[in-house]
């Protein structure tokens, strides 16, 4: 019963309706944005605009509509983010409930791996990663920050596979004969939920700097699509004389982190305090 | 502020030949932006301009360009290494006579012999120099005695002084004999020139600066400033604030976006002159994966039309440079004697471009908006090098008006060096490349004929019998009326051939702190005449006095 | 101890190991060619080319590289940079102690302040200020690393151009300058990319020590200690900080992956010439080795950091001691 606590806190429900409008206007990006986000409709006369009324984030030195690019760039950023955080998520508690599962000498391997890869910084590992590919497709892009995201989840997966398998009910389930495959899947991930919601938030809001990131430094998302970081990116030759350009994707994103920041730790501290 | 100019140009000839350390004249730090490390600091090697400019400084040349730019005959040359010169009579060698008061920094006189191993090394297929061809007129070169080297030619031609004197600068053979040619790339020497020229190389500090110091027994006079500093700064919001804030004295290349804030500083001043400088977007006609087969898009001379029908180059030129270029002139520069302005240029129409495309088979079949032939879509990559940002953005205004008429263009930025790289390398389909010209017309003849194909800059192989045909007889031709009639027929020839979408012709623009006084900056190289550019000494700076240099290291060698 | 310090290093001598094995595997699997396309290029004079592939043993059996390409890294050799025509180590030589620099300074002060910010906050626990400072901090722990950083830029250098920008130092005066005004030159550039990077981490540090200083509190000797009438203050100040200070060692150690991530974008908008900037152009250049060489410095500081708090952990915490 208290776990509805988590929606009676004031800044859960702003939360969830700053990601609600996120989601939304990503969603609808063709309905939502007054522009074609990559048409260039007079290159001389409408670039570089400030701010106005017809173009309230104004325009970028291509005479793209800057509110259009942030709408679209909602789609593309939260996108490429959720997909990622899938693909952690799914690989993180595959290999962390196997290490935990098998025990033993395979688990000391696969914890040695895991510690060979966590010892890279995943932005190194991605710059190692990307620096290879000439032009990049955004599938691959996200598979890169799928596979570079997995790391600590399938640790903390792995401990509470570990707890869990001692547990009582695991026990009884084994003794009358349950197959391992059935004991996660019936066992052990109902009871890993909570974990896992509160990585997967905290998670693809991490994601989402990273790839604005990747994409500010020129390795993430190409042109012409527009994503929160190639925006800014376009803005930063000339950040004092186009700062419209830093701003509002910046705070498109930074919005959409603190929202899904502070769902995180709200789940994580309710879950705390049912236990 | 001219007549001063003037008075101390007239100082700088009479003290030519004489001592010139003066202490109210000598004195000053140059601190220069600029936005990367040189490829390299030996002459044969260097490819990019910040290269250049220190080994321009710290080398010299038998002769150089003047400010005219004429490089037929020895019209206007200034002397450098060579005090003077003597042509023979059939003009197939010229003597050159060495200043006998020229020394190298290490003390050692420079001698006709080490004019001889500079033809040598240039030469050199392990070496590699770009400017090997630039040099493939002069047969030998032989030293009757220590100051006279005598430049033998393979026959007479127009620019064959051009090519003794301002395509080499001498190295020197006592250093380099030690090391065998082929390590000379990776050698730690070449990171340390010793030259002959009237800046001495004091450091270079990986992606921070290089820094030169002023050669005070110079034969050709002690510069007026006494250091001159590249501060690097790859990133251009940094170097513009650095400029702005007075932490550097010159900015090479403002940008038209940054003309407004420097204008209102009042510390600073923007200079603009002819540059010689045009970009466009070149085609590989060749596959850049086998170079013995045709590019599978832009073998054909009449897709490549109808790509230039679907830019519109005017607006594109106006939305990167505002009124700080015009649209480039095919194969030329505006500079030129021999530009023709009448040209047609293939025009901005996109209907005719669609209806074009049409013609040749390259339809939307399947309604993605792509077209199609063959089942191949019509899309292609374009390498752009990251550190421009005009080119950058010249690339994303293509990619989407080449969008308009069903054209998919992907974009390739790359940092500088791969660029350079993979351009030379014709390892790309498509390539937004910049040329700083050559100061003569005959350079078409290394970026566009089929001889600069292996070697010049023709790195996109057009290859048309004809416009080979006209450039080599323009340059070949010693009447200066004849020699334009021939290259304006020669620019008709590739302009309709369009083997690159022509696209800018920049004007340069520097920036200058007020108390840098700047004397003759000439078209092709703005740093020609630093040594003459001085600080008057109540102006200068606390860094003017830091580097001050009092003492010459190499005056204790006799 | 001594046994804990061999197992210890060891283990990241280990894991060191399958970070390089896996950058072989990096190099190797790599679409784009890593040697820029020299080898296949009949451009290439063939003497270059054949230079190139013994440097490299790039026409040897797989293993047999890996076996080259291993004792060259054992010898310190992390091979030669392309885009800047010098060792690898030569490079990372300079640039790497500038990016400690920031690291280090950033380290001291994120960690005083989100330490001082934890302990006014679990002081005034549920006050406003509490509360505002919660709110602050995940704001700025929420805050994209460059962005911040632009801002920052944006604000001092064209709207309050005070501190300099670019460069670790002034490269024109600095060599120049008596052994004090030189410190000011540096301190002047080290400070807004410093700052950026304590704003990141502190805000980070301040969470995390609010709570584990909660966590703390309700423990059987706090209560004690309370019982025994001292004042929450002093409660707070000489037990609860004694024992959330051991979860911050920890917390060190393991931070170098974020201030690494840090640097490389804070070293990116404000030029400082570190191994991030290094990293960040050798992308573009593809010159591969120059990228593989700071992946592995990074995870070698990576391990080193948590083997460090791993032994300070230990002896900090009088229960670990006899271990």
């Amino acid at each position: 019963m208290k776990r509805t606590t988590v929606w009676s806190r004031p800044s859960t429900r702003v939360a969830v309706v700053t990601l609600a409008i996120f989601f939304l206007g990503a969603l609808f990006a063709p309905v939502v944005a007054p522009y074609n986000p990559t048409a260039q409709p007079d290159i001389v006369a409408l670039k570089d605009l400030p701010p106005s009324v017809a173009h309230p984030f104004g325009t970028d030195p291509y005479s793209r509509d800057v509110l259009s690019r942030v709408v679209y760039g909602a789609r593309l950023s939260m996108g490429i983010g959720f997909l990622a955080t899938l693909i952690s998520v799914t690989l993180g508690v595959a290999y962390g409930a196997m290490s935990g599962l098998a025990g033993g000498f395979v688990d000391a391997v696969m914890m040695r791996v895991l510690d060979a890869f966590m010892a890279i910084p995943r932005l190194l590992l991605l710059i190692a990663l990307l620096a290879a590919w000439h032009s990049l497709p955004i599938t691959t892009l996200i598979l890169f920050l799928g596979f570079t995201g997995w790391f600590s989840l399938s640790r903390i997966v792995r401990g509470q596979v570990l707890a869990l398998k001692e547990s009582e009910f695991v026990m009884a389930a084994r003794a009358i004969g349950a197959n391992r495959g059935r004991i996660v899947v019936t066992h052990l991930l109902p009871n890993l939920y909570s974990v896992i919601v509160v990585a997967a938030t905290l998670g693809f809001a991490h994601v989402i700097v990273l790839e604005a990131g990747l994409s500010y430094l020129g390795i993430g998302v190409p042109q012409p699509l527009a994503s929160w970081g190639n925006i800014i990116q376009d803005g930063a030759e000339n950040v004092s004389g186009l700062w419209w350009l830093s701003l509002f994707p910046g705070l498109a994103l930074l919005a959409a982190v603190i929202a899904l920041n502070t769902l995180g730790e709200r789940i994580r501290e309710t879950f705390q305090s049912t236990r | 502020m001219r007549k001063a100019a003037a008075a101390l140009l007239l100082l700088t000839a009479a003290c030519a030949g004489g001592d010139n350390t003066s202490p109210a004249l000598g004195g000053g730090t140059l601190v220069i932006a600029t936005g990367g490390d040189p490829n390299s600091l030996l002459p044969p090697l260097v490819g990019t301009t910040q290269g250049r400019q220190v080994t321009d400084l710290v080398y010299d040349r038998l002769a150089s360009l003047g400010d005219s730019l004429n490089t037929l005959g020895d019209g206007g040359f200034i002397p450098q290494l060579a005090q003077s010169w003597t042509w023979a009579h059939d003009s197939l060698s010229i003597a050159f006579h060495l200043n006998p008061r020229a020394k190298w920094h290490d003390g050692v006189p420079v001698t006709s012999s080490d004019v001889r191993f500079t033809l040598g090394a240039y030469r050199d297929s392990s070496l590699q120099s770009t400017a090997a061809a630039l040099i493939s007129s002069i047969d030998s070169v032989s030293a009757p005695d220590s100051v006279t080297a005598v430049v033998w030619f393979h026959s007479r031609a127009p620019e064959q002084f051009y090519n003794a004197t301002d395509q080499m600068s001498i190295i020197p053979e006592h250093i380099w004999k030690k090391i065998p040619i082929a390590s000379w790339r990776s050698s730690d020497q070449a990171n340390h020139p010793i030259g002959s020229g009237q800046f001495r190389f004091a450091s270079w500090k990986q992606g921070e600066s290089v820094t030169l110091v002023a050669d005070t027994g110079n034969y050709r006079g002690r510069p007026k400033l006494d250091r001159i500093i590249w501060s690097i700064a790859p990133d251009f919001n940094a170097a513009l604030a650095r400029f702005l804030g007075g932490e550097t004295d010159f900015f090479e290349a403002i940008r038209a976006d940054a003309v407004a804030q420097a204008q209102s500083n009042p510390n600073l001043k923007l200079v603009a002159f002819q540059g010689i400088d045009y970009s466009f977007l070149q085609f590989n006609l060749r596959d850049p994966r086998n170079p013995a087969k045709p590019n599978r898009l832009f073998a054909d001379r009449e897709l490549r039309r109808a790509l230039t029908m679907a830019v519109d180059r005017n607006s594109i030129v106006r939305s990167v440079y505002d009124s700080l270029a015009e649209p480039a002139l095919a194969g030329s520069l505006r500079a030129y004697p021999t530009a023709d302005r009448s040209v047609p240029p293939i025009p901005f129409d996109i209907a005719a471009a669609g209806a074009k495309l049409d013609s040749l088979g390259w339809r939307d079949s399947n309604g993605d908006s792509i077209r199609e032939k063959n089942g191949h879509d019509l899309a292609f990559n374009i390498l752009v090098p990251s550190s421009s940002k005009a080119r950058t953005r010249m690339a994303v205004l293509i990619q989407e008006q080449l969008r308009r008429v069903g054209v998919t263009v992907g974009i390739e930025p790359v940092e500088f060096p791969v660029f350079s790289d993979r351009s030379d390398k014709s390892d790309y389909d498509a390539e937004i490349n910049s040329i700083h010209a050559d100061p003569s017309p005959s350079g078409a003849r290394q970026d566009w004929a089929t001889a600069g194909i292996k070697g010049g800059n023709n790195t996109g192989s057009y290859s048309n019998p004809v416009f080979d045909a006209l450039v080599d007889s323009a340059t070949a031709a010693y009447d200066p009326a004849a020699r334009n009639t021939l290259f304006r027929k020669a620019y008709r020839v590739i302009n309709d051939d369009a083997p690159a979408i022509w696209l800018a012709e920049p004007k340069a623009m520097v920036g200058v702190q007020r108390r840098i006084h700047v004397t003759g900056l000439r078209p092709d190289a703005w740093w020609q005449h630093i040594a003459d550019w001085w600080i008057p000494a109540k102006e200068r700076i606390a860094r003017d006095a830091s580097g001050a240099v009092t003492t010459d290291p190499a005056k204790k060698n006799p | 101890m001594l046994s804990l310090l061999v197992s210890r290093g060891l283990q990241s001598a280990l894991i060191v190991a399958l970070v390089v094995t896996f950058s072989f595997l990096l190099i190797h699997s790599a679409p784009g060619d890593p040697f820029a396309g020299a080898l296949d290029n009949p451009r290439v004079n063939p003497a270059i080319r054949a230079n190139l592939r013994a440097q490299y043993g790039l026409d040897r059996p797989l293993p047999e590289q890996y076996v080259k390409y291993v004792a060259q890294l054992a010898r310190g050799n992390l091979g030669w940079s392309f885009s800047r025509g010098r060792s690898v180590r030569a490079v990372l030589g300079d640039v790497l102690p500038r990016t400690l620099l920031l690291m280090a300074t950033a380290l001291v002060a994120s960690f005083l302040i989100g330490v001082g910010v934890a302990t006014v906050q679990v002081s005034r626990r549920g006050s406003a200020l509490d509360g505002f400072l919660d709110r602050a901090s995940l704001f700025l722990a929420s805050m994209p690393d460059f962005w911040l950083a632009i801002l920052i830029l944006l604000a001092f250098s064209y709207w309050i151009p005070f501190f300099s920008i670019g460069g670790a130092v002034d490269p024109v005066v600095h060599d120049m300058l008596p052994p004090y005004a030189r410190f000011f030159d540096s301190l002047w550039h080290l400070i807004l990319p410093a700052v950026t990077l304590t704003l990141l981490y502190a805000s980070g540090i301040a969470r995390f020590q609010r709570g584990a200083l909660l966590d703390v509190m309700p423990l059987d000797f706090i209560r004690t200690a309370r019982s025994k009438g001292l004042r929450e203050r002093q409660i707070l100040l000489h037990h609860a900080m004694r024992n959330a200070l051991l979860t911050l060692i920890t917390l060190i150690g393991l931070s170098f992956p974020a201030l690494l991530t840090g640097a490389v974008f804070i070293e990116k908008v404000f030029a400082w010439p570190g191994m991030g900037l290094a990293m960040v152009g050798a992308i573009g250049a593809r010159d591969y080795p120059l990228v593989i060489g700071c992946v592995i410095v990074g995870s070698v500081l990576v391990v080193l950091g948590s083997l460090l708090a791993d032994l300070l952990y230990r002896w900090a915490d009088p229960r670990l001691r006899q271990l």
